[in-house]
């Protein structure tokens, strides 16, 4: 084990009401707005993730989760980094849509830095273009389950 | 032994508004869901986030200076400090003469020590909100404070103990003068406090120093953690002092006189009594007010209020004072 691994379990370890208020902050790094309405779309009434404490949030300085969309363009990569540095620990990274996760038709452009997982470390990837709402809350459930796992790995 | 009595009955208040207070902002959130047609999170969701952001890693800015991370505490004392003169149902712990002036004061105090924080984390985006908080603050006060006033001028005519207490409002209440012109500034006072609550409160038409999609939470953007979770419960327990003092004026009855219960049992059953009338008052403020209402700009909410507010209040006054003085018979 790595030693930032152990230093996640052990900031994981801190906090066990995570899973029940996952505040989210929505991150567009140069993407074409088709993920961005799929995200507005499960929190809207029909899927209303606030049912589960999910909340959007306007800085990432509240944030528990963030959720990546676009190809990470030149322009976006250092604010990408710097969102990720600028969120407490600890935090779940899901890479939303098929273009963070593997560049999608912006693929080998040379103006684009996708994965995503080149940069900052990723939990989950919910391809698709765009993937669907129930797709995306599926993707931040498997997140929160992730970090659940390493809170109960340290324990044993 | 006097002061033994106090500081144990302001720790048994502290931990019960604290209580009620973050059941009101589950209840709150649950009832805005409901009239919105979602399911709603579980009641219990504000302690669970205020949990959650206990554990959670504080980030201190490299820009930020020393007040940002005493804010919050300043903010959290002034809050417990407010609960000393705080009606909820019986007289306030501290009640004195004159101190409706510290309850505003401590009241204010709360929301000035977020604007100093808010100014020493070193973003501009706190720097907007804070901005706009005080302007709000300087705007909201005055029709406030007007009726405020004017009422407690009004019961300390009728002989009480102590004039301009917030004890007063359980001798005499307002109503009870009985004319007709009394009865209708009282209500257009009632308005205008209902107003103020929500713009106390910053929630609906107010919601702008908070405004999160414009300025990334206002004055809250660089709070993280623990910092952030003890605003969080300082502004609730703001919102339920302020709310408290809104049922003192217009709705002071109990119900431990009916039951004929005295002691202990009678506060706690007033107590109980008071937080009730303090949701509905909330209800209608905050819930309701929150559901059908937007964010207005920065300059309509100012002109809203010393244009349509003040006058309202003022129309409010003028009706009392004309009833005590007699001009009119």
């Amino acid at each position: 084990m790595s030693e930032r691994e152990t230093l996640e379990k052990k900031i994981s370890t801190l906090c066990k009401y995570l899973g029940r208020s996952p505040w989210v902050f929505h991150v567009n790094s140069g993407s074409c707005n088709g993920c961005d309405i799929e995200i507005i779309a499960a929190l809207t009434p029909r899927y209303d993730a606030e049912r589960f404490g999910v909340k959007l949030v306007g800085t990432p300085r509240h944030a528990d989760i963030l959720l990546v969309t676009g190809p990470i363009t030149d322009q976006s990569l250092e604010r990408v980094k710097l969102i990720y540095e600028q969120t407490p620990d600890p935090k779940v990274v899901v890479a939303v849509g098929a273009c963070p996760t593997g560049g999608s038709v912006f693929f080998e452009s040379p103006f684009t830095n996708a994965p995503l997982d080149k940069h900052i470390p990723v939990d989950v990837f919910v391809p698709g273009c765009p993937p669907r709402p129930e797709a995306i809350l599926h993707g931040v459930v498997l997140g929160l389950e992730r970090l659940i796992k390493k809170i109960e790995g340290e324990k044993e | 032994m006097k002061i033994l009595y106090v500081t144990v009955g302001l720790i048994a208040i502290y931990l019960y508004v604290s209580f009620a207070s973050l059941l009101w902002e589950g209840l709150d959130r649950k009832l805005v869901a409901r009239m919105q047609r979602r399911m709603g999170p579980p009641i219990l969701q504000p302690f669970y986030d205020f949990l959650k952001l206990v554990s959670k890693e504080s980030i201190i800015p490299r820009d930020a200076n020393k007040f940002f991370e005493i804010a919050p505490i300043l903010a959290l004392a002034a809050s417990i400090a407010l609960l000393a003169y705080t009606p909820l149902g019986f007289e306030p712990i501290l009640a004195t003469k004159g101190d409706v002036i510290v309850f505003i004061y401590l009241l204010t105090l709360i929301a000035f020590v977020r604007v100093i924080g808010a100014v020493s984390s070193g973003s501009p985006y706190a720097q907007i909100g804070a901005q706009r908080e005080i302007i709000m603050l300087a705007s909201r006060e005055v029709p406030m404070m007007l009726g405020l006033f004017t009422i407690l001028w009004r019961l300390s005519k009728l002989g009480v103990e102590k004039p301009f207490s917030v004890g007063t409002f359980y001798q005499y209440n307002i109503w009870e003068i009985g004319t007709p012109l009394t009865i209708v500034g009282t209500f257009v006072l009632l308005m205008v406090f209902l107003l103020w609550l929500a713009s106390e409160i910053e929630v609906g038409y107010f919601n702008i120093p908070e405004a999160e999609t414009e300025v990334a939470e206002g004055p809250m953007a660089e709070y993280s953690g623990r910092h952030l979770a003890l605003f969080k419960l300082s502004s609730a327990l703001k919102e339920f002092a302020s709310a408290s003092l809104v049922v003192a004026i217009f709705f002071p009855w109990g119900v431990s006189g009916y039951l004929g219960l005295s002691g202990v049992g009678a506060v706690i059953l007033d107590l109980v009594f008071h937080t009730l009338k303090a949701f509905a008052v909330l209800f209608v403020s905050m819930s309701i007010f929150r559901a059908i209402t937007g964010r207005l700009r920065i300059t309509q909410a100012v002109s809203m209020f010393w244009s349509r507010i003040l006058p309202m209040s003022l129309i409010g006054v003028v009706l009392l004072v004309i009833d005590v003085l007699g001009v009119i018979a």
